[in-house]
């Protein structure tokens, strides 16, 4: 263990201090950034800007059926006054076009409300409790980007053929495997080190998309059921947009852990980094095609749990779970692999 | 004591290690054969890089194999060309290799800056191993092989690389070491060994072809060593008709010394051998 220990530490130094990965991490960080500040729309409105923001002031951030209530008392009182009015005996002109304006207002109140009013029965079906349904409803844009996670891939693709071919290609593994520690302690070292940057950028990568939405959306947005937001409204999972990122970065996270040890296994068959590259790219858009035309065996391909809401929109709870099941399942099978084929003497 | 027995590497249909057996003791063994002659093989299995097809070697009666983890900890290795990272410091690199091989770390750095004082590196300990000559690669390589004060030593092609002031340099530091070690100097160069080894082990085709000591050796190649004068005319001829042989200067001439098992040649005188002629003796073609 100690002897584990030992080497593990000088992987980790070798990779981030002597060969520079610091560098790698921190351009897949900024990379990531970017991405997800491109992809963070300003806040906007579903039906009219003005209109919702007035709502939100009035009532609250939260829609509800006393909201709706409230508005539709508003509407009937404009009605009231509109059905009240002899408008034939207005003669004046700036009067004329004070009613007609009210009236406009009101019908695109009465628009909006019905818009309200449908989601908020669409939610009340999908869902057994009561939903909640902010004003702000353009989480949609920002959510189909929260999606395969390309910039941790990407970092992984590069970071782990270094790490396991660093030693090979400059002849240090010959003078390493004959010590005390030995070919398998040195092995598993380089996994798990693969492991721990593999799933800690990941991690990252998340994590920062989530930071920088719920940075640009206040958190009562991130509150409102997924089915809220177009697209998810068939989403079987009982929970806010919250809820399900954060599911989704355990499941994205879960999914770098078997990722690390098939790039590991790849490197040490192919022994290039850009057949490495290549091969994983090809397998990857392969299996996300194959997932994509065979939804009902799609969990089983590697690229269903590292692509983000997708996932989240596909599967239900059990199979969310099932898919983590997978996912444990496939890197503790690639782990074996890569320890027989890397460890296997010649 | 360790013993080779039996052992067998198979690829494919090729031998390169074709039911070699020996036995060594302490002292300085010299494996010597020409270029592919499976010495490599031989010492990658010895160090646990590469499995046997068959056979085994057994370290004080223990299979080296089963022993795994206590075996490594007896061993130095040295590779042909050794390879470390070019980040890395001399004294990094020895550091690492150090608690790669469970050295005490109280002790460690004291042992690594007097093993880096041995192969005169102490000036450039805090120097990149990318700012390095090849010399000075090979000398680090035996600095770290030495780390965990080994009982076997595995040099494989040490002197490859090093100019004639460091081979000697080289050759001095190895004879003496062996006062406490096994030592198994693999090469192909006579010069590098014949004045230290205590045995030489001959390979060639993965077989062991002869094993002795060097006067042993020597003594049975008497009356196997000629030399003629030839003329001009001759000379080409002759190279062509022995290819056991080697053209030297005496006393400004040209002699071509040829070892054969009969008279080469009417003006041919018998001399006397050196380890080289075993070396041609055994190799034949392949060594020239």
């Amino acid at each position: 263990m100690n002897r584990l220990f030992t080497s593990y530490k000088y992987e980790l130094q070798k990779l981030i201090v002597v060969r520079k990965g610091w560098i790698l991490l921190l351009g897949v960080i900024l990379v990531q950034l970017g991405i997800a500040l491109f992809a963070a729309p300003s806040q906007e409105y579903v039906f009219d800007k003005g209109l919702y923001a007035e709502y939100t002031e009035l009532y609250g951030d939260e829609y509800s059926e006393e909201t709706s209530v409230k508005i539709n008392e508003e509407l009937q009182a404009v009605d009231t006054i509109v059905n009240e009015t002899d408008l034939s005996q207005i003669t004046d002109a700036e009067q004329i076009e004070a009613l007609s304006e009210q009236m406009i207002l009101a019908s695109m109140k009465r628009n909006a409300l019905s818009a309200l009013q449908s989601k908020y029965a669409e939610l009340s079906e999908c869902r057994e409790y009561s939903p909640i349904l902010t004003y702000d409803l353009e989480l949609n844009e920002y959510i189909s980007r929260f999606g395969f996670n390309w910039a941790s891939l990407v970092g992984m693709l590069i970071i782990i053929p270094m790490l396991m071919l660093g030693d090979k290609n400059c002849g240090m593994e010959q003078i390493l495997f004959p010590t005390s520690t030995g070919r398998k302690a040195i092995v598993c070292s380089k996994l798990l080190v693969g492991a721990t940057i593999g799933l800690s950028m990941t991690a990252v990568c998340s994590a920062l998309q989530f930071i920088i939405m719920a940075l640009r959306w206040d958190w009562g947005s991130l509150r409102v059921p997924i089915q809220s937001i177009s697209g998810f409204g068939e989403c079987k999972i009982n929970g806010s947009v919250l809820t399900c990122m954060i599911v989704c970065i355990v499941i994205q996270v879960l999914s770098a852990a078997p990722y690390v040890m098939m790039i590991s296994v790849l490197s040490s068959i192919l022994k290039k980094e850009p057949a490495v590259i290549s091969a994983t790219v090809i397998i990857t858009l392969i299996s996300t095609f194959v997932a994509e035309k065979l939804p009902s065996i799609s969990m089983l391909f590697l690229s269903s749990a590292m692509s983000g809401m997708s996932s989240i929109k596909a599967y239900s709870v059990s199979q969310l779970l099932i898919l983590c099941v997978f996912l444990l399942l496939k890197t503790a099978i690639f782990s074996i692999i890569a320890n027989c084929v890397i460890c296997k003497k010649t | 004591m360790l013993c080779f027995k039996e052992l067998n590497k198979k690829y494919g249909s090729f031998y390169a290690l074709d039911n070699f057996q020996t036995e060594l003791d302490s002292g300085i063994y010299a494996l010597l054969g020409p270029n592919g002659a499976g010495k490599s093989t031989l010492m990658n299995i010895l160090v646990g890089l590469t499995a046997p097809t068959s056979g085994e070697i057994l370290f004080d009666g223990k299979n080296t194999e089963q022993m795994g983890a206590d075996f490594r900890a007896k061993i130095g290795y040295m590779p042909q060309y050794p390879g470390f990272y070019p980040g890395f410091t001399a004294m990094e690199l020895m550091r690492y290799m150090a608690d790669m091989k469970g050295y005490p770390r109280k002790e460690r750095d004291k042992r690594c800056l007097e093993l880096l004082e041995s192969v005169n590196l102490t000036q450039q300990r805090d120097k990149k191993i990318k700012t390095f000559s090849g010399g000075m690669k090979q000398r680090l390589g035996l600095a770290q092989a030495l780390i965990n004060e080994p009982e076997i030593l595995v040099l494989d092609e040490p002197t490859a690389g090093l100019d004639p002031k460091e081979r000697v340099r080289f050759r001095n530091m190895v004879r003496k070491l062996s006062e406490k070690m096994t030592i198994i100097f693999c090469t192909h160069i006579v010069s590098d060994i014949e004045t230290i080894a205590k045995e030489v082990i001959l390979i060639h085709h993965g077989k062991l072809v002869q094993q002795g000591n060097i006067p042993a050796l020597i003594k049975e190649m008497e009356g196997k060593v000629w030399e003629i004068l030839p003329d001009a005319d001759e000379l080409e001829l002759l190279l062509e008709q022995y290819p056991r042989s080697s053209l030297v200067s005496r006393n400004m001439q040209t002699v071509l010394h040829v070892v054969n098992d009969e008279k080469p040649h009417n003006d041919a005188h018998a001399c006397e051998p050196v380890l080289e002629d075993v070396y041609l003796y055994q190799f034949g073609d392949d060594s020239v």
